[in-house]
């Protein structure tokens, strides 16, 4: 693929997605609108009707037919709908279901090459939709006072629209507003969300007239079941006037009225006007101003382009160590001495200049969990109705913001836990009667700041886990002894096992579904911990642990055969000073015992298979108490060197792979050390809960 | 003084492949809007030769911003293209009608494209 057609497929996929993003949310509240009122408000459906209309568009223009026709053919469907030509019913909501779900799926086979999902039943299904609806006649054009001009430049929808608004009985009337160039489009914006609010906006023409000389004049084509006088106290702040459009019959006396009060409007208003004036204008202003912020102060940026500008500061951080190399040089040269005090001041500064570069980009990536919180409640309804049970589903904390990349990460483990918890958790309504309780099952998915990491808690009231089917079931496994005697606790952890609970009988029993092992595995991933806690016939909460950024993390540093490592804060539980001979074994296994619990040990320097310098071993160590989930083991090491912020580095597939390697950072002095991982240093291990 | 192109189109990803295209082959400045609301906001400043519009958007629609260019002082024998994906007989009539000079239908190639803009070019 050449280059600008690859920058096209990128920019679409970008596009496409958004696209999608905001249909699938109109389509929802499109669904709840049809369930209440049995209808869905013209402007929605427009909307969403748009939205297929745009993405068809770009389809088209890069040549990948088969979201081109599936788009087409939907769009197709929906302007059927909204032209009243075909029935609003479930099976358009259905369609357009499966529709956003086939139409996702080819824009991610799009980003690997190419469209491969076969459309056809669906795009049978839909031509069914189309052609089984019989063709209603469209009425002939009403008698609007409307030069023809402008009732050319409607498009059919606005005909249709205009239409239905007079079948309806309602008034139809124009008003004209003039704005100045500079704010038209969000005053008009304003004023139409107005308008909308007791009626539709058809349409706006933008009006050349000779008499205006300054800015720029619109007519808007107002249906609505108000009197003419309503619609003129609604456009009053923007001083504009409204005209009858429909010609009526017997309406010679009231339209005089209205002509005087027309005057009214266009020339000075009275001093009671004036009186309200001043706190409307105030109320636009604000109003105004929140919306142009909105427009022009966010800039969307390729998250791959933060992670590159963080390297370029860790890469400054190291020319900057450099510095302090030739700095040191000059300290030696008494001479120079103005020099180096000089130039130490400056790193000084660079270096506070470069932390709150930092800062700021990790600033930059955060984003507020809400973003995906819509996205998973949305599902959550969806996976709540297909259930057939009923579940009030709550959501808190969605101001709470973590890294772009890790709230991406977050959204398939978290579908994850809901579902089982919607599935297997939650109990029929007739069930959650039987035990006495409300029988609408209570999901809640919350999310808050724990010091430097974030927390997420989905919790449910349905059943809770069943420790002696889980323990069977391991058993049955082999994945623990029969003789083996576990807490409720180190139970409930057995469902985190790869190989738990594959296979549908296993999820029937042990009323907790397929795969948890990955989830577990997505989260430890993302340097995050995953934990559940569950009682029998009240609930069960899964909590995720995860750090705000994946960026920088503090980390302790650790000295071990003469090689300097960091270990991630957010996994050590505590650090102490032992002595070589406090080391026990229990079958054949170094341990330490911690306060009455046996606590497993690691030594680096086995793990990473380094020769340790004889002459060099010491008599006091250290141990570092790092956790895995919620076991922990504790890891050997001879110093501490100290804490400090650090930037993880991803390293070559080479080393990669290796276990208990997170990555590589900088630490100053132009020295590159390997980030520890805890989660797969200690895998291998059997681990102790402390 | 290099020929000047407004390009009103909703899609962000369409504007730039026309954009790239006509600057390509063309010796133009392209100038992007992407709703009839932006191209009424550059009309008052900028001068423009060739205006290409599509149909379907938000806000004002491209008829409407048609019918409002052809009454405008300064827009009204400038050459206008409709881009749309609409190619009924119909549609382009009502185009040609409120205004247009011609009229290309979407998905159209680089060469139609070009081709289109180089018969208004002088």
């Amino acid at each position: 693929m050449d280059r600008p057609q690859e920058k096209a497929v990128k920019d679409f996929i970008a596009e496409a997605e958004e696209i999608l993003e905001s249909l699938s949310d109109d389509v929802e509240v499109a669904y709840e609108q049809f369930e209440s009122l049995k209808k869905i408000k013209p402007d929605l459906l427009n909307k969403i009707f748009r939205e297929m209309h745009s993405l068809k568009g770009l389809a088209s223009m890069l040549q990948l037919d088969k979201i081109t026709t599936l788009s087409h053919d939907m769009e197709s469907l929906l302007d059927k709908t909204r032209m009243g030509k075909v029935k609003l019913g479930p099976d358009i909501f259905s369609v357009l279901d499966e529709a956003r779900k086939a139409l996702r799926q080819l824009i991610i086979e799009v980003s690997q090459g190419g469209e491969k999902l076969d459309t056809s039943l669906l795009l049978e299904k839909i031509s069914n939709m189309i052609e089984g609806e019989s063709k209603k006649q469209e009425p002939s054009r009403p008698k609007l006072k409307l030069p023809e001009e402008t009732l050319k430049s409607l498009t059919e929808y606005e005909e249709h629209r205009l239409k239905e608004n007079i079948e309806e009985g309602n008034r139809i009337y124009s008003v004209q507003v003039g704005f100045s160039f500079v704010d038209f489009d969000v005053r008009l914006k304003s004023l139409t969300e107005l308008l909308n609010n007791s009626g539709e906006v058809i349409s706006t023409l933008p009006v050349i007239d000779p008499d205006i000389t300054e800015g720029i004049h619109f007519k808007l084509i107002y249906g609505t079941n108000l009197d003419e006088n309503s619609v003129r106290k609604i456009v009053q702040g923007e001083n504009g006037v409204v005209e009858d459009l429909l010609e009526r019959d017997s309406s010679t006396p009231l339209q005089k009225e209205e002509k005087k009060e027309k005057v009214m409007a266009e020339t000075a208003p009275s001093s009671k006007e004036i009186e309200e004036e001043p706190a409307k204008e105030e109320e636009s202003v604000t109003e105004e101003g929140e919306e142009i912020k909105g427009i022009s102060n966010n800039v969307k940026v390729d998250i791959e382009k933060l992670d590159e500008v963080m390297g370029l500061v860790g890469e400054l951080g190291l020319i900057k160590t450099s510095f302090e190399k030739i700095s040191s040089i000059l300290l030696d040269i008494s001479e120079l001495h103005d020099l180096w005090r000089e130039m130490q001041r400056n790193i000084r500064s660079m270096d506070k200049k470069l932390d709150e570069l930092q800062r700021s980009i990790i600033d930059i990536r955060m984003v507020p969990i809400s973003q995906i919180f819509t996205r998973i409640n949305r599902t959550a309804r969806r996976l709540a109705r297909q259930s057939g049970k009923e579940i009030s589903i709550q959501m808190y904390g969605g101001e709470t913001e973590l890294d772009k990349r890790i709230m991406d990460g977050l959204v398939t483990p978290l579908v994850h836990l809901i579902r089982n918890s919607i599935d297997h958790g939650i109990e029929s309504a007739k069930d959650r009667f039987k035990y006495g309780k409300s029988p609408e099952g209570l999901l809640v998915i919350s999310a808050y700041h724990r010091g430097n990491a974030i927390v997420i808690e989905i919790t449910d009231d349905g059943k809770g886990i069943d420790y002696e089917k889980i323990k069977d079931v391991a058993i049955k496994k082999g994945i623990v002894g029969e003789k083996d005697i576990l807490s409720e606790q180190e139970c409930l952890d057995l469902i985190f096992q790869p190989g738990f609970s594959s296979t549908d009988k296993v999820t029937e029993v042990s009323g907790r579904g397929v795969g948890l092992d990955v989830v577990k595995t997505t989260v430890e991933k993302m340097k995050g911990s995953i934990s559940v806690w569950s009682e029998k016939g009240k609930g069960t909460t899964f909590q995720l642990i995860l750090p705000i950024t994946l960026a920088i993390i503090q980390s302790l540093i650790v000295k071990c055969a003469g090689q300097n490592y960091a270990i991630p804060i957010s996994s050590v539980i505590e650090s102490f000073r032992i002595k070589e001979s406090d080391i026990e074994f229990v079958n054949k296994k170094e341990v330490y015992n911690l306060r009455g619990t046996t606590l497993p040990i690691v030594r680096l320097e086995e793990r990473f298979k380094i020769k340790r310098d004889k002459q060099k071993e010491n008599d006091s160590l250290f141990v570092v108490v790092a956790k895995k989930g919620e076991k922990s083991a504790g890891i050997v090491v001879d110093d501490l060197v100290g804490e400090q912020e650090t930037v993880i580095h991803p390293i070559g597939k080479k080393l990669g792979n290796l276990p208990g390697v997170a990555g590589a950072t900088e630490i100053g002095e132009n020295q590159v050390i390997l980030v520890i991982d805890t989660a797969s240093l200690l895998s291998p291990l059997e681990v102790s809960r402390v | 003084m290099k020929t000047k192109i407004l390009v009103v189109e909703d899609s962000g990803p369409m504007r730039s492949l026309i954009a790239a295209a006509l600057e390509e082959h063309l010796e133009v400045d392209v100038y992007e809007a992407e709703s009839g609301f932006a191209a009424l906001k550059l009309i008052p400043d900028t001068m423009f030769h060739i205006i290409i519009t599509d149909i379907n958007m938000p806000d004002i629609n491209g008829l409407e911003l048609i019918s409002f260019l052809r009454q405008h002082p300064n827009f009204k024998d400038v050459p206008i293209i409709i881009i749309s994906t609409e190619g009924a007989e119909e549609d382009r009539k009502r185009g040609i009608e409120i205004g247009a000079n011609d009229y290309l239908v979407k998905p159209f190639t680089e060469g139609q494209l070009v081709n289109t803009v180089q018969k208004f070019l002088t």
